[in-house]
């Protein structure tokens, strides 16, 4: 059926419709039924899990194995409170100085004309495009030379502003109207108060999804943290660490409690700023 | 002596005043150049020496050590490459089933704000967790084990144990865990995207193929290229969750991989020289890419 003026067939009726809605349908059990699979047996006792059907229900839910889970489970001699300390101070650290420093560079290279402007266009540009590799052993080297090494301070040292974030604040500012900023400056506001009281504000939706997005790919990370900070593990680092203990205890109802608990905090804030996530606008600066 | 003109004074003070504010916020952006040029700096030094540059005497031994391996089909660093050319086709793939994902999604079929979340869940949930979760399953005497013995009455052993298949396995679940935040900045570009251009081709009887086809992918051509140049970039970087599959073990290693085993294991010469020589090799690549990208760039973005 053709579709004419004013009535428009339904994408979601039509047969094309009904077999991508099966086909996705398929593809989110596929996803979904491990996590599943995963509550079940946070929910067991020791006995259930090795003993009984892998797809049995447990007889009586054990929901004491995720407070077990949060006393118990410890790494390098860090509990599971601290790890979850670790992971918010590298993750809401970084992402916040990331994102921020990111937005006051992008903001004076996009609107100000200054000596070495170019440069730290073309600088975080080619940073982007071109991952240097190998360079970790050095950067480990210089991470401790600064005193980042195995401290907190590796959030706000090591947090990188001329990269992807930067490139796409840089794109969103200069699609900015710089009219409330020019009346601002004639009422006699200063550089820095336009920047945090008039600009900011008008790119916050943007700025908003790259620190959820930096903030839910830090929060996952254990590879930087394994290599930067082992004395300070993370959620993500000792739960990794720990399944040399749980492969001799068996433990893996209590086990499987922690695994699922570390991922409490990144699916509530998707939940709530799912619809921030799509601001990230790519294109534009990139290719420049 | 030269009279000072107070109007050219005042405005030149002023621009002073306006570079202090610029440097002043530039100064983490400095900080981010400067360690850049030092770690990378560093980095060449030590990829030509065996030890501490200017303690050790620089040698090319390393660069040697990476050709003779690159010659030999059995040498780690030579299975780590094609494996990295694996991810990297993976990746390249699954930027384009993003897109027509993002599609779909955007199409608005049923329950697409479910899925939308579903599909991006993966993402969302530390690597770690998923890995351990996707690991007991298909583990031997796991339930997929269970359901392939039930039906297909075979038994198989422990997969990630395989050289043959294990990074097949990686692959899989790297291409079952969804796409990451793609397929979402491509649904927001497709959002942009002007409605009355979807209008006029409705009243002008276009099919579903020609609106995805000739309207919506010129439309978000730029997000897309963009996209697509971010992925082309990752070609000597691509990899996929080693750490927690195998460690390396079993044939599973990637160059970024074996950098971080390598350095994790306090051996820095070698590997600086190894991604020092991948670098310069991924280079003219996606500086290439990027110019075909600008060419072809049909300049329409929303």
């Amino acid at each position: 059926m053709k579709a004419t003026f004013g009535k428009r067939k339904k994408f979601s009726t039509s047969a094309v419709g009904i077999a991508v809605f099966v086909i996705f349908l398929i593809y989110a059990l596929v996803i979904i039924v491990p996590y599943l699979y995963a509550l079940n047996v946070s929910l067991k006792t020791r006995v259930e899990y090795t003993d009984k059907p892998i797809f049995a229900l447990p007889e009586k839910p054990m929901f004491e194995n995720y407070l077990r889970a949060w006393k118990e489970l410890s790494s390098e001699n860090t509990s599971v409170p601290m790890m979850f300390l670790n992971s918010l101070w590298y993750a809401g650290g970084m992402s916040f100085f990331g994102v921020f420093f990111s937005a006051m560079a992008a903001y004076v290279v996009a609107y100000y004309e200054f000596p070495g402007r170019r440069f730290f266009y073309v600088f975080a540009l080619v940073v982007m495009l071109l991952p240097i590799m190998g360079s970790m052993a050095s950067s480990l080297k210089f991470a401790q030379a600064i005193g980042a090494y195995n401290s907190p301070l590796f959030a706000l040292l090591e947090a990188g502003c001329l990269g992807g974030s930067f490139i796409i604040l840089y794109s969103t500012f200069k699609g900015v109207s710089r009219g409330y900023a020019e009346s601002a400056f004639i009422d006699g506001a200063g550089h820095f108060r336009v920047f945090i009281s008039i600009m900011l504000p008008q790119v916050i939706s943007p700025v908003c999804a790259l620190l959820l997005a930096d903030f839910i790919s830090l929060w996952s990370d254990c590879e930087v943290p394994l290599i930067y900070f082992p004395n300070l593990p993370t959620l993500s680092t000792g739960l990794y660490l720990y399944q040399d203990v749980v492969k001799k205890t068996l433990e893996y109802p209590v086990y499987f409690a922690g695994l699922l608990t570390c991922m409490v905090p990144t699916v509530v804030l998707f939940s709530v700023f799912q619809n921030t996530l799509m601001d990230i606008q790519m294109g534009g600066g990139l290719k420049g | 002596m030269k009279k000072k003109n107070p109007i050219i004074e005042g405005r030149n003070k002023n621009r002073r005043k306006i570079w202090l504010f610029c440097y002043l916020m530039l100064i983490p952006a400095i900080w981010c150049v400067i360690r850049y040029f030092a770690v990378n700096g560093y980095s060449i030094l030590i990829a030509f020496t065996d030890g501490e540059p200017f303690k050790d005497e620089f040698t090319v031994r390393n660069f040697t050590m990476l050709f003779n391996e690159l010659g030999q089909r059995d040498s780690i660093i030579y299975l780590a490459m094609i494996n990295t050319f694996k991810y990297f086709l993976l990746g390249t793939v699954k930027v384009f089933i993003a897109f027509v994902v993002a599609y779909f999604l955007y199409k608005k079929i049923w329950c697409y704000k479910a899925f939308r979340f579903i599909f991006f869940l993966p993402s969302l949930i530390a690597p770690v967790v998923s890995i351990m979760i996707f690991k007991d399953i298909i583990a031997k005497y796991g339930p997929l084990w269970e359901i392939v013995k039930v039906v297909f009455g075979t038994e198989y052993e422990e997969l990630l144990a395989n050289p043959a298949i294990a990074t097949r396995v990686i692959m899989i679940y790297v291409l079952l865990t969804g796409f990451g935040t793609t397929f979402l900045i491509f649904m927001g570009a497709m959002n942009r995207a002007p409605e009355e251009c979807f209008e006029a081709a409705r009243i002008d009887g276009c099919s579903l193929w020609r609106e995805f086809w000739q309207i919506l992918c010129p439309l978000t051509f730029e997000t897309f290229s963009t996209m697509l140049l971010l992925q082309f970039a990752t070609i000597f970087t691509a990899t996929g969750p080693i750490l927690y599959f195998t460690g390396g073990s079993y044939n599973t290693y990637t160059l970024s991989y074996w950098i971080f085993d390598q350095v994790r294991g306090s051996s820095y010469n070698y590997p600086s020289a190894v991604g020092m020589f991948f670098t310069l090799l991924a280079m003219p690549f996606v500086f290439g890419s990027r110019a075909i990208m600008k060419k072809i760039n049909p300049e329409v973005s929303y």
